[in-house]
């Protein structure tokens, strides 16, 4: 009988420390660990697409106003395209605390330069679906969507878009 | 790039490539404000737990960008233009989760 009321006493101690410690440190782990794999996962696909259209030397993007050589043009158009990325929690706490020593700022590196690519190679398959060769006279423009610093709302959100104009050769 | 009965040509350098500028007819703008929807807000704050892209705001902020330049297009016809050179995208954010989309270029008549 005594065991018994021994090992309730236990599972309420175990219970009592291990809910609050896994209600305050669970959904930040989750987003260290889970949010690390996500966000590989999605680099190690853009890699592969990367591989399969333009690539560091058959890349159809260059922000010369003019392209190189004497090309005649048929045709050209605007084409644009954009992606609206937000840190993990993770990120945002490693980005605070890196905040307080400044310096580099890992956290944030990766997934931004994930971002600005992949609107890049989302830019490289949009011409090549819609028949163009070549973007030329590109720009990318950076925003941050983020509210104001008083309301209640922790969505941190960065627009990044890519634009450029789209030329068809002779 | 088509609005309405109109063919525009439409570029971001500042000549068109392959065609002449006859004449130009001055700035074409065009602007709309968009505020984030509630639902896909929610949304996308669970996403913000594992990071990475935020879908339902790009979609919102591309459907927001068609408009803003298809008004400036709409802008460039009403004065008579054949195409747009040097066009540039511009956003700012104004009261907390609302964002203007701005785009701006030269209404120009070509050949």
């Amino acid at each position: 009988m005594a065991e018994v009321a021994n090992g309730g006493d236990v599972l309420g101690m175990f219970l009592a420390i291990g809910i609050p410690l896994l209600l305050t440190f669970g959904p930040i782990s989750f987003s260290a660990i889970y949010g690390s794999f996500y966000q590989k996962g999605k680099m190690n696909k853009l890699l592969e697409r990367e591989k399969g259209v333009g690539g560091a030397f058959k890349d159809p993007i260059t922000n010369l106003s003019k392209p190189i050589g004497n090309k005649k043009i048929l045709n050209s158009s605007l084409m644009w395209e954009s992606v609206v990325i937000g840190p993990s929690w993770w990120q945002m706490l490693l980005g605070w605390i890196g905040s307080l020593f400044g310096g580099r700022l890992n956290a944030f590196t990766d997934i931004y330069d994930w971002a600005r690519r992949e609107a890049l190679q989302r830019l490289r398959e949009k011409i090549i679906s819609s028949n163009f060769d070549d973007i030329i006279n590109l720009r990318i423009e950076t925003s941050m969507m983020s509210s104001s610093n008083k309301s209640k709302d922790k969505t941190a959100a960065m627009e990044i878009v890519a634009y450029g104009t789209a030329v068809k050769y002779e | 790039m088509t609005q309405g009965q109109v063919q525009l040509v439409v570029s971001n350098t500042e000549t068109i490539p392959g065609m002449t500028i006859v004449q130009s007819l001055g700035l074409a703008t065009g602007s709309t404000v968009r505020a984030k929807h509630i639902g896909k807000d929610i949304l996308a704050g669970f996403k913000n737990i594992i990071g990475g892209e935020l879908k339902a705001y790009t979609e919102l902020l591309s459907e927001a960008r068609n408009e803003a330049l298809n008004r400036m297009l709409a802008d460039a016809s009403a004065r008579g233009a054949n195409g747009v050179v040097n066009v540039r995208f511009a956003t700012s954010s104004v009261a907390g989760g609302a964002a203007e989309l701005f785009a701006y270029g030269t209404a120009v008549v070509v050949q």
